[in-house]
């Protein structure tokens, strides 16, 4: 008789990594994220005073080894789309290194972006500045090819890998992936799912923080997760507030993901 | 901020943070890659972090954070390998942890995750509801249908004998 948590525990218990170097390497990179936030506050209030309805912003898709330098980019439009047709060309992950389209409805500023096609996401967060004077935050934008709640389910039930009752649960999370979700959470007209809420950021298990936290997401047929999130920081985690409220609501972020258009 | 403090902080951790992120990722180098970019993100905002309620969880569930979205970049010098960097015989139960990241691999990012908080770390199931921001329904859910592909591999004797544990 095996136990997980005895096999788990036996197959970790005689690993024995180099902790110095992974400290170092921590702080290392550490010091980098501080010198980029430093750098990328900065920019920002730049930014700010050259601030514009909307932005356009050329985003690296890193199809090659995150290289900045490849020409394949994340288009970041200056103009609302609102394409019906897009989701025609969402099921397939090619539609990952073809780049992504995303406005913001405030002045904004790229901070940071990350993932590639071959990795199966791509990813950017900006500081967004609304012209109203209430303080800059931050915005996240994630576009992941499959392991969404919808796709798996789906994908589950299909293969047949479900088992031990857990079929009939399937099922009910493969026909509405809002089951178990919190928030609020509707089907669209083209079969996708769109799940919004706003919550406090876990400072940890249990812990309170002051961040919060406004969510989008998008799951579509096809297996694309679209996750959208703006916060009244600018990071999720226990750092210092910015405003009182995220900088875009879940109302605004859902409306960012469903006109997000693939390019 | 004071960088010993983290340093003596972060070699506290580190080990244990290794052996759960090499399950998450089933390779020494993402194994190592995650366990890095968690610390950085840790010793960047060491100030907060260090005065926090709970400082260790709080890395901890940054660590499965990072795993769950992805929200992490290899450096242009580190390559995901799907090997593993043990030669085999040189661990007690190398052929072990080989079916065991073989089985986990298979599981989506999410489930990998829940399964490691629930039988590894051993966490309940309202604490890694909270850490993974799912419900306490969704977590058992999770766990249910990832234990069932996670027994396809590792055979009929598998079991879960532990507690609450689905």
């Amino acid at each position: 008789m095996n136990d997980l948590a005895q096999l788990m525990e036996r197959a970790t218990d005689d690993l024995d990594p180099d902790v110095a170097e992974l400290v170092a390497g921590g702080m290392v990179r550490g010091r980098r994220l501080r010198t980029r936030r430093r750098v990328a506050t900065g920019l920002g209030a730049l930014g700010a005073t050259a601030a514009v309805a909307a932005t356009a912003l050329l985003v690296p898709s890193f199809v090659d080894g995150d290289s900045p330098s490849n020409d394949r980019s994340l288009p970041i439009a200056s103009q609302p789309h609102h394409d019906a047709t897009a989701q025609d060309q969402l099921p397939t992950r090619d539609a990952l290194s073809g780049g992504r389209v995303v406005t913001m409805p405030a002045p904004s500023q790229l901070v940071d972006s990350w993932g590639s096609a071959d990795r199966g996401f791509v990813a950017a967060s900006w500081r967004v500045t609304p012209t109203d004077g209430s303080g800059a935050g931050q915005v996240s934008v994630l576009v992941e090819y499959a392991d969404s709640r919808f796709h798996d389910a789906a994908s589950a039930l299909k293969d047949g890998t479900s088992s031990d009752g857990a079929a009939a649960k399937e099922a009910k999370v493969a026909a509405d992936p809002c089951a178990d979700a919190p928030g609020q959470c509707t089907k669209l007209a083209d079969g996708s799912w769109l799940r919004t809420f706003t919550a406090p950021e876990p400072l940890s298990g249990g812990g309170d923080s002051s961040i919060i936290g406004a969510h989008a997401e998008l799951w579509t047929p096809g297996g694309l997760h679209l996750d959208a999130t703006a916060y009244n920081a600018m990071g999720e985690k226990d750092t210092a507030t910015t405003r009182t409220t995220p900088v875009l609501d879940a109302e605004q972020l859902g409306a960012l993901v469903q006109t997000a258009q693939l390019g | 901020m004071d960088d010993h403090d983290f340093e003596e902080f972060a070699s506290a951790r580190a080990r244990e943070l290794y052996r759960a992120a090499w399950l998450l990722c089933g390779n020494q180098w993402a194994a190592e890659d995650l366990v890095q970019e968690t610390l950085a993100r840790v010793f960047s905002r060491w100030h907060h972090v260090s005065t926090a309620e709970n400082p260790a969880a709080y890395v901890q569930t940054m660590l499965f954070r990072l795993f769950v979205t992805g929200r992490r970049r290899l450096s242009s010098t580190e390559l995901p390998s799907a090997e593993l960097a043990e030669a085999p015989g040189r661990t007690r139960d190398h052929d072990l942890r080989l079916t065991l990241a073989a089985a986990l691999g298979e599981l989506p990012r999410t489930d990998r995750a829940v399964l490691v908080m629930r039988y590894l770390l051993d966490h309940t199931v309202a604490a890694v509801a909270t850490e993974l921001g799912l419900t306490e329904h969704a977590v058992r859910s999770r766990a249910t249908r990832a234990l069932a592909r996670v027994r396809d591999h590792l055979g009929a004797d598998f079991i879960v004998t532990t507690g609450e544990r689905p």
